[in-house]
Formats: structure tokens, C-alpha cells, sequence
């Protein structure tokens, strides 16, 4: 079965293609993620980041050149997955309009995919996964544990209760005067940092040990940032010891929940999952307690549309369509 | 007599939400709140404070830096929007217009970052760094509907 895959919840717009044979087994044909580059060629110009009306511009070419990529027509695929929400309403939109009309115009199945599912799903692009596993999804937007149980079966255990890892990550860099984005930034410089140079509060959730919480870090380094100490302390080591603290506030929670539910296999996913030191600090609990970790490489562990293709394939292959009265739903639970 | 300017001292998290739960109290819908401040001050504290006071739960209060746009239906209707990873934006990005000028209560983070926002009829809502957990609130009526607002704030809780 192939299946082309559409994503444009929040910045980005992507399209891919997938050939699948069996339930979470399947084969990248083409994964394209638009880039800047797409966007201000067909307007000619620089225009603002993160409107809808990017991906207005963005999604039809984006979905070209997967096709183009991949070798295959649209009259041979045998369906189409889009994501339907979480997101901007605005920018969930574009991709699910474009979906229908294509799913109209070609009479192909169309089915609304969760985002978080593709991202649950992810690691199935390249690895073979036995379910039950535990899978940490740590991006810009999200923060949060989840039991994959089966396709279609997800156990929320724990999220972030106000900022996402990721969003920590940036604002703290932009709270150092470091650029963006803050997070390969932090990761880079704690290289030649010591993780053990500032004391910060590693924040724990009371009476909810599986939730996160990154807000307070934060503030404690914009406040450590005004302090005479901030002002004398190495940039390298203020990163060091901020990844080090969002980093255990991130592995402890994981590792309580692999126990708890016994889980032997820990899926890392979401744009954090590229952090160097989180996957080292996180493999090596892992182990040390006899589980593993698993993790798509960095394509696609970032927004991308072949997970979202291969959570719609799923559903594709056991007969299943949604009517093209589907909705985008901003808050969609999973 | 009617207060433009309405200060107040806040010495944790805990009284910065307080008094979201005390604004929260005095909205009848439709308004819109600006808020500004550093990273760190308190916005979003302060919004599960306010969301509080609609009823809602604070835990589904989320920093909506990356979504943007969070809806949530409490007593009233709350749209809690955050423009910081816009360095510019206009109304008519993203939809906002439809998003502030509504019959829910819009609660914006980062409000400077709208262009139009300086002369918006709104409250506006400052949160400054005043210590290590101390804050300084500063509510600014704009127009005469939060002149008023500030007025009755004050009157009640100071």
C-alpha cells in the first residue's frame, strides 16, 4: 500500500510518501519538509514567518516534489493521511483542505491522523519496535509520557504542566543571549561547559511524579542572569548546568514510568530527541536498568508528514476512511 | 473618580495567580487583556491564576508559545494567546482579529509584539521582576470600559 502523508499543524509544511505491507512496517519513498527557501521563492520575497497563508504557498509544491521524489503518481497511491489537529487551527487547515480536494478529485481514501500519534509512531519508520513500549515525546510543543500500547491504543501517563522542554531550551538561550535555535545552541556550548557550575531547581510536580514542569528553571536563570554571580559566570557552564537540570527533570519522570509499567523499551521522539546529552543521560539510566532506548533520527524526529503517513496507514489498511466533512480540531486529544 | 493606573506587590507565584483569580472575578466577557513582561515574570502564572477564576483547571493552562492560540471554555470562554515567536505580527495574521475582538476574554502574552496593539482599547497588564520570586503588577486601563474595570479592581481588592 502506498500512502502519501500531509502535515502542516504548526511551521511546517511536509508531504511524503510510504509503501506499506504490514501494520507499522514501512518503507520512506520520500519525506520533503518545506524550508524557507520554498516559501520566498514563490512569493519572491522575505514575507513573516508562521502565518497560514505560508502553507497556502508551501503545500501544494511540498507535496510535488514528495510525489516527484518518490517516482509515484497520485493515481497510484492507495490513500492519503493528514494531520487533523493538535496545531493552529489556520495552518491544520491548509493541509486538511488540500487533502480533501486531492482525496475528491482522485477518489482515494483520506484519514485525519492525531499529530502526536505520527510522533508515537515514529521510530516504526526505521526501527522494529515491539509493543507495548513507554515513548517520551520532548519538542517545542510538547512535553509529555506515553504507553503505546497498540495502534490506536495510547495511555497518556504524565506531560509538562506550563512550559514545554523545548520552549525552555529556546528561551533560556534567548535569555543568555545566545540565538536560535536555543537548543542546538545549549547543546553545543555545554559541550565546553560543566554541568555542575550553577545550582538549579530541578522541579517536581507534587503528588504527580510522571508530570514535568520547566517553567520554573527558566525563571531561574533569568533571575541567576541579574544576580552579580550571573553576570561573572561562563556561558558555557550557565548552558552545561541548565541542560543538566532540564535534562534530569526530563530522564527521572521516564525512567519512574518504564518501572511502573514495566516497560523494557524507551522511545525518545520530538525535536529535543536531537539533544546529545539527553540521549546519553537517558540511554545510560536506561541501561542501567536493563531497558533500552530508541530513537528516529533527527528527520524524523522533527515535524514530518512520513509519520504521519504510517499512523494513517494503519487505519488505510483495515478498510477505514473518514468523510470529507472532516474537521481540524486545534485541541484534538489523543 | 477614575484610575488609570493600578499597582500592585506580589511576593510569590501564589499571589501573582491570586490576582488573576481576582481579575478573573470582575470579567463579564469580551475583554481584552494585554500582558507584557520579561521571560520568566509570570504571564502564564498569572493566566492560570485568571483561568482559575473562570473555573477552569489550572494544569490545562499550557504556555502557548508554540500553539499560539489556546482555547478554553470556562464560565466564560478564554482565548490565551502568546505572540512571542512573532517579532512583528499584524491582526490579520493568524486570524487574531476574529480571536480579540470576540465575546470571550483574549488574554494576550507578549502584546507588544502586536503591531496595532499601542493603541488598542484593552487592559493592559505589566508584570516586572522585582527579586527572586517578588513581582511588581501594574494594571493599565485603555479606553473607558478598563478605565472602569481598574476602578472596580481597585475599589474591591486594594
Amino acid at each position: 500500500m502506498k500512502v502519501l502523508g500531509i502535515e502542516s499543524s504548526c511551521d511546517d509544511a511536509a508531504a511524503a510518501v510510504i509503501e506499506t505491507g504490514a501494520p507499522g512496517i514501512a518503507t520512506v519513498r520520500a519525506s520533503a519538509v518545506a524550508n524557507q527557501d520554498d516559501i520566498h521563492r514563490a512569493y519572491g520575497g522575505v514575507v513573516p514567518e508562521l502565518a497560514s497563508r505560508n502553507h497556502v504557498v508551501a503545500i501544494m509544491p511540498v507535496i510535488a516534489r514528495a510525489l516527484a521524489e518518490a517516482g509515484i503518481a497520485l493515481a497510484e497511491l492507495d490513500g492519503i493521511a493528514v494531520t487533523r489537529g493538535p496545531g493552529l487551527v489556520g495552518s491544520l487547515l491548509v493541509g486538511l483542505m488540500c487533502a480533501k480536494g486531492l482525496a475528491q478529485s482522485s477518489g482515494l481514501p483520506m484519514v485525519g491522523v492525531n499529530h502526536l500519534e505520527g510522533h508515537l509512531l515514529a521510530p516504526l519508520l526505521e526501527h522494529r519496535v515491539a509493543m507495548p513500549y513507554l515513548a517520551l515525546v520532548v519538542s517545542g510543543g510538547h512535553t509529555a509520557l506515553f504507553m503505546v500500547e497498540d495502534f490506536g491504543r495510547y495511555r497518556r501517563l504524565g506531560a509538562t504542566r506550563d512550559d514545554a522542554a523545548g520552549e525552555a531550551f529556546d528561551k533560556a538561550a534567548k535569555l543568555m543571549g545566545l540565538g536560535y535555535p536555543g537548543g542546538k545552541i545549549i547543546d553545543e556550548m555545554s559541550r565546553k561547559g560543566r554541568p555542575n557550575g550553577v545550582k538549579f531547581p530541578r522541579a517536581r510536580v507534587k503528588g504527580a511524579p510522571l508530570d514535568f514542569s520547566f517553567s520554573g528553571v527558566k525563571t531561574a536563570v533569568a533571575v541567576f542572569l541579574a544576580s552579580e554571580a550571573g553576570a561573572a559566570t561562563a556561558r558555557e557552564d550557565l548552558a552545561a548546568s541548565f541542560q543538566e537540570a532540564v535534562v534530569e527533570m526530563l530522564v527521572r519522570p521516564t525512567l519512574a514510568a518504564a518501572r511502573e509499567h514495566g516497560a523494557e523499551t524507551i522511545v525518545l521522539t520530538g525535536g529535543v530527541a536531537a539533544n546529545s546529552r539527553l540521549r546519553e543521560r537517558l540511554s545510560a539510566a536506561a541501561a542501567a536498568d536493563g531497558r533500552r532506548v530508541v530513537a528516529p533520527s533527527f528527520r524524523f524526529c522533527t515535524d514530518n508528514a512520513a509519520m504521519i503517513a504510517l499512523a494513517g496507514s494503519v487505519r488505510l489498511m483495515r478498510g477505514e476512511r473518514d468523510p470529507l466533512t472532516l474537521d481540524a480540531e486545534a485541541n484534538l486529544p489523543l | 473618580m477614575d484610575l488609570e493606573i493600578f499597582t500592585v506587590d506580589s511576593k510569590s507565584s501564589r499571589e501573582t495567580k491570586a490576582w488573576g483569580r481576582r481579575l478573573a472575578s470582575m470579567l463579564e466577557g469580551g475583554e481584552l487583556l494585554g500582558l507584557e513582561g520579561d521571560l520568566g515574570a509570570g504571564k502564564t502564572c498569572f493566566i492560570k491564576g485568571l483561568a482559575h477564576g473562570l473555573n477552569l483547571p489550572e494544569e490545562q493552562i499550557l504556555s502557548p508559545t508554540f500553539t499560539m492560540i489556546q482555547e478554553h471554555r470556562g464560565r466564560l470562554p478564554l482565548y490565551h494567546i502568546d505572540l512571542y515567536r512573532l517579532e512583528r505580527v499584524e491582526l490579520d495574521d493568524l486570524g487574531l482579529r476574529e480571536y480579540l475582538f470576540s465575546d470571550a476574554i483574549a488574554a494576550v502574552e507578549w502584546f507588544e509584539r502586536l503591531r496595532e496593539g499601542g493603541g488598542m482599547e484593552r487592559l493592559a497588564i505589566r508584570i516586572e521582576y522585582a527579586g527572586t520570586s517578588a513581582r511588581k503588577i501594574e494594571f493599565r486601563g485603555v479606553g473607558q470600559r478598563y478605565i472602569g474595570l481598574i476602578a472596580r479592581l481597585a475599589a474591591r481588592f486594594a
